[in-house]
């Protein structure tokens, strides 16, 4: 297994973002959903390594990530895109894709071959050698998406990563990680129900700090057809149904 | 899974990276034209004299250099929190600190090269002209140390609070600290306190310094370790940076965050910072004059006291006068009467020599030895200790009374930017007190 979650709280203050979550995951790709303030940034946060769990145990690509030797190693293999990506107006496309694959210890010698490979996959071929500051929201995603699947991950976590990109560019995303999934766990945070059925082989869906849900977006369908789910999709009736539940307690 | 091989890797690929994208770039000619403009064309207004034209590198270049550096730097360090790249980067396997190191070492290369260009430039200007000496390095070392604490100095500030205002407000603190500085140099005086004279606003020579003795190089040395400990103390606290974040959940936990051997490496840091800078603060209080300029005893060269030989040169005149052969090209006033604040104006010419400079010639023409010693003792003649500082033209208060009662003299004038008062009684010949 790539995410071995037992038992993983985390708080900030008096408030409880994760509340307890168990959770694996192993090769495919995970869909992470849940309502505005369900925890799943916070979960995908404590994934990536920069956050420390408040409590319960936490094991990546098979190793402690609460030990820094072990914590190097998970970085070696982890792709991550955040919900708000930070980047550098002064940089081109492949200044700052070449940038994050020296940071995570790529080889310099193999820096360009990876580079130009990631660049390729996001479609930013022709745009490779534009400052960031000249590219729109959907190009800088993709930018994005690049860094993050530069090193090769085993662990690749996306935090709204189709946000900004047009119908087109959604459909070749999906398939980008359904690609990636064949080998490495991704886990993709989404408001987006159609992102998962689309690509997604898993559904975990949070509430309130808590997975409520897990199972297959068929099994989500399901759950919007027997229950009281409200949407104009199944997924979307299931994702209501689900929730609708969870804030009852039934 | 992974296909691309993963290993350890050199730091200078980044460092290229960010040599190729810093934001120095972008000031390099305002810094350029600053130079010019101050710097440059001042020291162009100075005899050619080495060390007289290489004191404009402490006073004028660090002036003009420190608070940009400081700006820009801050500017650089604040990128991760203001681009909100710090959650993207926490995920890479460098740490943060070998990042930071990466963009200070770029922001550094820029502003260096730019500050030893523009000493190039003066230097080679100076080269030009020159008839005695060569270059001197110690203004240049203690330049260089002094622009990399600013940067030091703005970096740590922009690491620690992240923000679009830390840059401009480090540039304008950098800038007043610089002032404090200069102005509490010129209260230093002979017996009083002279830790003022860590400030490089009081590191320019004597007009006569490195002509007849050699520039001794204690105040510089201090004034270097006095600056190099700040900028050490402050890259310890920048290591230390991940510990003070967490360190109100007690020191295990900061220690677990920051790495036992980066603790180890930051306190280290600090402290030889904290010792450097200490240690060279209690050396500047036991500042002395000296015939060669401060001296600190436990540093002090007593050699840097011998007078440098030199043969006169008599040619050149109806009337012989001998003059030192530095100063062959310095241009002599002829109006004596101008106003002072005239005489002000005119910038950095030499003032005409006492009355007494064709005796000092005979008496010298045999060979070398200090123009003083021939002149007879207890009367000062020349320049007998003035430091002419000056802060964008205007004369700047002489810091230091005369060695060993006057006997130090250049044989031709004092330079211009000395108070009245001083000229009025070097050129009377008043003992000074």
């Amino acid at each position: 297994m790539n995410i071995e979650l037992y038992d993983i709280s985390r708080r900030f203050g008096r408030n409880v973002a994760v509340d307890g979550v168990t959770l694996d995951a192993g090769p495919g790709v995970l869909g992470l959903l849940g309502p505005n303030g369900a925890g799943k940034t916070s979960l995908l946060r404590m994934l990536a390594t920069i956050l420390p769990p408040s409590s319960g145990k936490l094991a990546l690509l098979d190793r402690d990530p609460a030990k820094p030797a072990d914590r190097r190693e998970i970085r070696r293999r982890l792709g991550y895109l955040p919900q708000h990506l930070g980047y550098y107006p002064s940089f081109t496309v492949v200044e700052f894709v070449e940038y994050f694959a020296l940071l995570k210890e790529i080889p310099p010698h193999l820096v360009p071959k990876a580079v130009a490979a990631a660049v390729e996959k996001v479609d930013l071929g022709p745009k490779a050698k534009a400052k960031l500051r000249t590219l729109s929201g959907g190009m800088l995603r993709r930018v994005g998406i690049a860094q993050a699947i530069v090193n090769e991950p085993g662990l690749l976590l996306f935090d709204e990563p189709t946000a900004g990109l047009d119908p087109e560019q959604r459909v070749a995303f999906r398939a980008l990680i359904r690609d990636l999934g064949q080998t490495a766990t991704v886990v993709v945070s989404t408001h987006l129900v159609e992102d998962v059925g689309a690509a997604c082989s898993e559904v975990a869906l949070m509430s309130n700090g808590r997975v409520v849900f897990r199972g297959t977006p068929e099994e989500l369908t399901a759950r919007g057809e027997a229950g009281q789910g409200v949407g104009d999709a199944p997924l979307e009736r299931g994702y209501s149904a689900i929730l609708a539940a969870a804030r009852t307690g039934s | 899974m992974t296909a691309v091989a993963l290993s350890r890797t050199r730091p200078a690929p980044v460092l290229r990276i960010e040599i190729r994208r810093s934001v120095v770039l972008w000031a390099v000619p305002l810094l350029l034209a600053l130079f010019y403009f101050d710097s440059f064309r001042t020291a162009a207004g100075f005899p050619p004299v080495w060390t007289v034209r290489s004191s404009v590198i402490t006073s004028h270049m660090v002036a003009d250099f420190g608070p940009f550096a400081a700006g820009l730097a801050a500017w650089v360090a604040s990128r991760e929190g203001r681009r909100k790249t710090d959650d993207l980067l926490a995920t890479t396997v460098r740490p943060a600190w070998a990042r930071q190191a990466s963009a200070l070492g770029a922001t550094l290369f820029w502003l260096l090269l730019t500050f030893l260009a523009g000493v190039a430039a003066i230097y080679i200007d100076t080269a030009r002209q020159a008839t005695w000496g060569g270059p001197p390095l110690w203004p240049v070392a203690v330049g260089i140390v002094e622009v990399a604490t600013f940067a030091v100095i703005g970096f740590t500030a922009g690491a620690l609070f992240p923000g679009r205002f830390t840059a401009p407000l480090a540039a304008i603190g950098t800038f007043l600290l610089a002032e404090v500085g200069f102005h509490a140099a010129l209260q230093v005086v002979p017996g009083g306190s002279t830790y003022a004279l860590l400030s490089t606003a009081t590191a320019v020579p004597l007009g006569d310094d490195g002509v007849f003795y050699r520039v001794a190089p204690d105040l510089s040395i201090v004034q270097v370790m006095f600056m190099g400990g700040i900028t050490v103390a402050l890259l310890g606290l920048l290591t230390l940076a991940p510990f003070f974040r967490v360190a109100y959940r007690g020191l295990l936990a900061g220690v677990n965050r920051t790495g036992r051997w980066l603790c180890v490496a930051g306190v280290a840091l600090l402290a030889l910072g904290v010792a450097a800078s200490s240690t060279a603060f209690a050396l500047a209080g036991t500042a002395q004059l000296a015939v060669s300029g401060w001296a600190i005893p436990a540093l002090h060269d007593s050699a840097s006291d011998q007078p440098v030989p030199y043969t006169p040169d008599c040619a050149g005149t109806s009337f012989q006068v001998c003059v030192h052969p530095g100063v062959q090209r310095v241009p002599w006033r002829r109006e004596r009467g101008a106003p002072a604040g005239r005489r002000r104006d005119r910038g950095p010419a030499w003032r005409p020599g006492p009355r007494r400079a064709g005796a000092v010639g005979r008496g010298s023409a045999s060979g070398a030895g200090s123009a003083s010693r021939r002149t007879g003792a207890g009367r000062p003649v020349g320049n007998a200790a003035g430091v002419p500082l000056h802060e964008r033209g205007r004369p700047r208060p002489v810091l230091r009374q005369p060695s060993r009662n006057g006997q130090r003299g250049l044989a031709g004038g004092l330079p211009a930017g000395l108070p009245d008062c001083v000229y009025r009684r070097a050129t009377a010949g008043e003992p000074w007190s």
